[in-house]
């Protein structure tokens, strides 16, 4: 079993990930590829690390989704695989139109820097196979653009489709502005593809692998690979 | 061929949140100018090959189309001047 990192001009957090996704999947193959000429025909898991692929220039994520790179992603999910497009690499997802929505500068104007609450929404994905409805997680922020911009209409038919992963919230769960961090629509911070095999977020798990960091909540989406698929058919 | 300079001006959509915007407009209010709905945007310039202003145009809509402006959140004008 085999799992890929693609790694652009820019990406910052690929070693972090990788370190993290060998301890989430014992006995794996991980690597790191760089983009241009990435080949993900033996992988069964990618992940779009995080970072400022080409500088942020432009919009963020806009010529990383451009790369060759992203038609090998898609091709990957349409052969059942899945992919995690984390902080910089989730902005990468919405702007190759993989996951829907936009991204702006945050409200506050700033880069945030800090750990986040994360509430685990009603939605069906390996990537939750860890976690039940309502479960709140502590996971590291750090973004300038994570301004999750959703229309009423697209939130209305992926929380329908339970497609919302999670949200930010205070330390026992609760909504509401001030929990915050950004200005997401709904206070959305993460997002699932069609399938539940696809998902973006804002929040690092791989900064929250190890008790030694002092978190280790990220270990349960990273270890998504090893968990039953939602076709059946194991992995 | 001859060659066509294309100047988009992309801002955000009416009614999309600007903060940038809003934090420039405090800003000069807090120097004493009478400023009001002050947005950021930002200025593309390139040089395009085209066997008419029609063609260059249809081209320059494709480039915008397809990744110099998020339709999602943005707008655009284009202008295209002969070179």
């Amino acid at each position: 079993m085999r799992a890929d990192i693609l790694v652009f001009p820019g990406s910052n957090c690929d070693l972090d990930t990788e370190i993290a996704l060998r301890e989430a999947l014992p006995g794996w193959q991980v690597e790191r590829q760089w983009h241009d000429g990435a080949h993900l025909g033996e992988s069964q898991f990618c992940v779009l690390p995080g970072g400022f692929a080409y500088g942020d220039y432009l919009r963020a994520g806009a010529l990383a989704a451009r790369s060759g790179a992203i038609a090998e992603v898609r091709r990957l999910i349409e052969r059942g695989g899945l992919v995690l497009g984390i902080c910089n690499g989730f902005q990468v997802l919405v702007e190759a139109g993989i996951l829907p929505g936009a991204f702006q500068a945050n409200t506050v104007q700033h880069f945030v820097c800090r750990d986040a609450h994360l509430r685990v929404e009603r939605a069906r994905s390996p990537f939750l196979a860890d976690f039940a409805e309502g479960d709140v997680l502590t996971l590291p922020i750090a973004h300038q653009e994570g301004n999750y911009r959703l229309t009423a209409d697209e939130y209305r038919r992926l929380k329908d489709e339970g497609r919302i992963a999670f949200t930010y919230c205070g330390p026992h769960g609760e909504s509401g502005d001030e929990h915050n961090p950004n200005g997401s629509y709904a206070g959305v911070a993460g997002v699932l593809g069609a399938e539940g095999r696809v998902l973006g977020m804002m929040p690092h798990p791989e900064r929250a692998a190890w008790p030694a960091v002092g978190r280790k909540d990220g270990l349960g989406i990273l270890a998504a690979a090893l968990a039953p698929r939602l076709e059946g058919g194991g992995h | 061929m001859p060659e066509y300079r294309a100047h988009l001006q992309v801002r955000l959509r009416q009614g999309v949140l600007d903060p940038a915007g809003q934090a420039v407009g405090h800003a000069l209010r807090d120097l004493g100018f009478p400023a009001r709905d002050v947005g950021v945007g930002k200025l593309l310039e390139l040089t395009v090959e085209a066997a008419s202003a029609e063609a260059a145009e249809a081209e320059v809509r494709r480039m915008a189309a397809e990744l110099l402006v998020n339709p999602v959140l943005e707008d655009y004008d284009l202008e295209l001047l002969p070179r």
